[in-house]
């Protein structure tokens, strides 16, 4: 019997894998996509200026660093996708495998960008914001731009596409939406039914935008100030609902 | 000048002005401090109103947003509104994750593990020392002239801009 549950799991669980909707009785909460902080299975990745640490969770009480890896240089997000590890820094994309948790392997990076900030994948592509000097950033060039790669081969990511915008920050995927924050420019909402060549759906404005975490039918934003919430039951069409402040 | 060559060149000012003449300024920087045993003292309190936001996160029905360097901002969302719930007083905490009821976050340099299934009387169930190595705090949070930090005074656990004092460092 139990072993004809196990099945049924498995295939909901296929169903279920090109959907992005976040499921909010899960086991781990769910972060924005400019964090230092993830949590993987058993494992917290903490990411400093250079290096990702390692630490098993598997009891909270007794939780020990079990590995220290150095990456790169001015380091600054850390996001799990899909036994996968991606990490940006101001210099480049890293992605590592997480076959064995305890090491990370390095399996591919983009390094031609100066792609300070955020990365979020979604299939066979990754979406990163970048963010160049003349904005506070301290990821220099005078890049301010969303970038599409396809990561499909993930020992090359390849640049599909680049989408000007004046002061991009952390960003969100759910299937067929990217959310993009532009700071006082406001929250882009792109369909990405062709993720290659996202497409503006519309742009949201009245907060100076930073970061967010589409949860299951609701869009958490970080703006200047607090925290404001938009309901996505329809994904294209966010709909105001709370703010905190 | 591109903000990358001007960072260091303040910093190397603010080292070799450390040690010169005192001089009052309009706007000053001034560290606020705390006991090295309270700084890393984690209370709930009641709810704050959010005067720096940090980042945000998400866990079951709960919402999420750091108060940098002070500690987390707890809301339940009920329906889709976020009501505030409490404060976890974490002193230079500016990440957070959640698993099974546990929280983790910094608390300056150190990763604590919290248990949250009761929020109003979490608990520290574990410290990771020197864990997470960022520098916090040590500078002020915008360019500017600052009282220097004295280290026997405490932790900085904050920073206050005050009118027309003296000021021997600048960043």
């Amino acid at each position: 019997m139990r072993k004809i549950y196990l099945i049924i799991l498995a295939m909901a669980c296929m169903l279920h894998l090109g959907c992005t909707k976040y499921d909010m009785n899960s086991s781990t909460g769910k972060g924005g996509s400019t964090a230092r902080f993830t949590i993987y299975g058993d494992y917290l990745y903490a990411v400093n200026n250079s290096k990702l640490s390692i630490i098993s969770i598997s009891e909270p009480a007794h939780a020990r660093v079990v590995a220290v890896t150095p990456i790169g240089e001015n380091i600054e997000t850390i996001y799990p996708y899909q036994g996968k590890l991606f990490i940006g820094s101001a210099n480049a994309m890293y992605i590592y495998s997480l076959d064995d948790p305890e090491r990370p392997m390095l399996e591919g990076m983009a390094s031609h960008v100066r792609a300070c900030d955020p990365v979020v994948a979604y299939g066979n592509f990754a979406f990163v914001t970048v963010r160049g000097g003349d904005n506070q950033s301290p990821c220099g060039g005078n890049t301010n731009a969303l970038f599409v790669y396809n990561i499909l081969n993930l020992k090359s990511p390849r640049l599909l596409h680049t989408y000007n915008m004046k002061n991009p920050h952390g960003l969100g995927v759910v299937e067929d939406y990217l959310y993009v924050c532009d700071a006082s420019a406001g929250l882009y909402v792109f369909d990405i039914k062709n993720p290659a060549r996202p497409n503006v759906r519309k742009v949201l404005s009245g907060y100076v935008f930073e970061d967010v975490i589409p949860y299951d039918d609701l869009l958490i934003c970080k703006v200047l100030g607090g925290m404001v919430i938009y309901d996505i039951s329809n994904p294209g069409e966010p709909i105001f609902v709370a703010k905190t402040f | 000048m591109s903000r990358n060559i001007l960072i260091p060149v303040l910093v190397a000012l603010a080292a070799s002005s450390c040690s010169s003449r005192n001089l009052k300024q309009k706007d000053v920087w001034v560290p606020v401090y705390e006991d090295a045993s309270k700084a890393k003292e984690i209370v709930s309190l009641p709810p704050k109103a959010v005067v720096t936001a940090g980042k945000i996160y998400a866990y079951r029905d709960f919402v999420y947003q750091l108060e940098e360097n002070k500690g987390i901002h707890v809301y339940r969302l009920e329906g889709k509104e976020p009501k505030p719930l409490f404060f976890i007083q974490v002193y230079g905490a500016q990440e957070m994750s959640i698993r099974e009821d546990k929280l983790y976050t910094n608390n300056f340099q150190d990763i604590v593990i919290l248990d949250i299934a009761n929020p109003q009387s979490l608990r520290e169930i574990g410290r990771l020392h020197k864990a997470f190595d960022m520098r916090i705090n040590t500078v002020p949070p915008t360019n500017g002239y600052f009282q220097c930090v004295d280290s026997t005074k405490g932790v900085v656990v904050g920073w206050e801009l005050q009118h027309d004092i003296e000021a021997s460092c600048i960043y």
